[in-house]
């Protein structure tokens, strides 16, 4: 009948989208999370040892992002068992996958939104030499995969927690071996294999490239294509664990 | 044509026995009721016939289509109000609306027309700018009941739609049920209120533990109930041996005393009264009353599940209990 086309459906999900960033990104807890923990984790890791601000502002992008985007990713899906709405949306007639990319474009959109700002401006400030274009790319990137690892881990979760706990067992340790604070190269070779195995090390990666010119490009093209194939895998996984709560 | 059909329907939670291999249909236009005690498969039967869940095995067509291979295209075709399912209480009763229309991939003008003229019917309309939030348990399930329908579905399915709701807002949401049947919707509702089943719907089907143990409209299966042939009588004096000498009367079949009154079981009511009546000026009896009792649905149902009468108030207290508290 073409009832459900796939314009039809992605124009579901933008409206998914919408109603999301309505009711969760307006919610404090959520900003705080989003904002407040990785910008302290970094005053304390970086500011400490006294280098230029330019120097660090690809990792304080990298974390801002990253955990941004997850957490909200984690309390949007999370939420929507926990507050026994789930049934209200998936009695909708939306393909899951297309569920699935509605929340992850929100997510996408407040990582984005909220790393955006306070890195434009810093790199204006600290006149650092940013290529805009290639900024914007690596972030909306990165925002993607973290969303996807964010929806990944919620997608059977009853109540935030129980997404977000495995989160930060991932998330925490993956912050200290993606090249944030530590050059990989000075990693020995096993943590080396574990660091390019983690999306963080490519969002890192192309931030540093967009941001202060450090790498190639030919690293930053390498670390697109990786932040894609990341993101296609956990949505892909996602939606399957979404559908198989339905057995 | 027949809108639900459901053949061989199981369902397993790992190894547990939810819905053992049920089969029946519903008729468009029909309000069916499927109607069973805590535990016997309601809801698990009422998601998996919505697409809410997967069959471990069975055949069902709703609307025509298999809901196992088409669960989306099932759900443009009928409304959910599945027994917990929120609106979502940060956005207003319109925004939710709109959502809801918009996810149904309505324009903007119908969703607009839908939205205000069901707020309208379902008594919203005043406070359709509020947050849910702030409504109690019985507008809040209206907003829900709006959103199901706001794609105009042909069937409704209710899990339990007035558990826990006092008794206006209980009355007010059956009355609309019964309209909205009227208007050709197809309604398919669960329930543990005996009288709630009774009095909505056209046919209804008692589950027990997982199976479907009998299907009929209400009269049919008040009329099963052993009862229909029962009679009270009781007697201003009194005489040694009563029950036995009724006993001996023709067609009855058993007598019981309780208190000052005799419960006789007959083959014939119409003969056995007949009967009791000359019994009674042969033996100078006074008769004080002579009741015909009048099969309840929850007769049947008592019998049929074989619960108690008593066991069946406690289950509904803790029912309503335990719906209360969510
Ligand atoms: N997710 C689940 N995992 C395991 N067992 C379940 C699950 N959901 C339901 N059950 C079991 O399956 C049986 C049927 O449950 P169901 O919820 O369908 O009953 P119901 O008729 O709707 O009862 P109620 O009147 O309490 O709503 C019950 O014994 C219940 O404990
Ligand atoms: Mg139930």
């Amino acid at each position: 009948m073409g009832k459900n086309t796939l314009s039809k459906n992605i124009i579901k999900s933008f409206y998914i989208a919408w109603k999301d960033l309505r009711i969760y990104y307006s919610s404090p807890a959520a900003l705080m999370m989003g904002l407040l923990f990785p910008i302290l984790m970094f005053l304390t890791f970086w500011l400490g040892r006294n280098l230029p601000l330019s120097v660090a502002l690809p990792g304080l992008a990298a974390l801002t992002v990253f955990f941004g985007s997850s957490s909200i990713a984690v309390t949007t899906l999370a939420l929507e068992r926990a507050k026994n709405t789930f049934d209200t949306q998936i009695s909708m007639p939306v393909p899951l996958i297309f569920l699935i990319i509605g929340k992850t474009i929100a997510s996408c959109i407040y990582g984005f939104v909220i790393t955006i700002i306070p890195i434009s401006i810093l790199a204006l400030i600290a006149k650092s030499p940013t290529n805009y274009f290639m900024f914007l790319t690596a972030l909306t990137a990165s925002s993607l995969c973290s969303s996807g690892l964010g929806m990944l881990l919620a997608a059977t979760a009853k109540r935030v927690h129980e997404a977000m706990t495995p989160l930060n067992i991932i998330r925490i340790p993956m912050m200290f071996i993606s090249g944030i604070f530590l050059p990989i190269e000075s990693f020995p070779r096993y943590l080396q294999i574990i660091a390019y195995l983690m999306p963080l090390t490519y969002v890192v990666d192309s931030l540093k490239y967009s941001l202060i010119m450090q790498g190639t490009v030919k690293s930053y093209i390498t670390d697109m294509v990786a932040l894609i194939i990341f993101s296609a895998v956990f949505l892909v996984i996602a939606t399957k664990r979404l559908n198989d709560t339905l057995k | 044509m027949d809108i639900i059909e459901v053949e061989g329907l199981t369902k397993y939670y790992k190894k547990f026995l939810a819905v053992d291999n049920i089969s029946f249909n519903v008729r468009e236009g029909e309000f069916f009721g499927l109607l069973g005690p805590n535990g016997a498969g309601k809801t698990t039967t009422i998601r998996i016939l919505t697409g809410l869940l997967k069959p471990s095995s069975g055949n069902i067509f709703v609307t025509g289509i298999d809901v196992r291979k088409n669960s989306v295209e099932v759900k443009s075709n009928i409304g959910i109000i599945s027994e917990t399912a929120n609106p979502y209480l940060e956005m207003s009763a319109w925004d939710n609306l709109m959502f809801a229309g918009a996810l149904h991939s309505l324009s903007r003008e119908e969703r607009r027309k839908r939205a205000e003229d069901l707020l309208k019917l379902l008594g919203l309309y005043n406070r359709r700018n509020e947050k849910v939030e702030n409504f109690s348990k019985g507008l809040r399930k209206r907003v829900a009941i709006a959103l199901a329908l706001m794609h105009d579905p042909q069937v409704l399915f209710l899990d339990e739609p007035t558990s826990g709701l006092d008794v206006q807002s209980s009355r007010m949401i059956r009355q609309f049920l019964r309209k909205l049947n009227e208007n050709g919707v197809t309604i398919f509702l669960t329930t543990h209120y005996i009288e709630e089943a009774d009095s909505l719907c056209d046919r209804i089907g008692i589950i027990k533990n997982g199976k479907i143990i009998a299907i009929d409209s209400p009269e049919n299966l008040k009329a099963q109930s052993k009862k229909k042939r029962t009679l009270e009588i009781s007697f201003e004096n009194t005489l040694e041996n009563i029950a036995e000498e009724i006993q001996k009367l023709p067609n009855v079949k058993l007598v019981k005393k309780y208190a000052d009154k005799f419960i006789i079981h007959t083959d014939d009511i119409s003969e056995t009264i007949k009967e009791l009546v000359n019994f009674a000026s042969k033996k100078n009896l006074r008769i004080v009353s002579l009741n015909t009792m009048a099969p309840s649905l929850e007769d049947t149902f008592v019998e049929l599940t074989g619960l108690s009468s008593l066991e069946l108030e406690r289950i509904e207290q803790i029912g309503k209990m335990r719906k209360m508290k969510m």
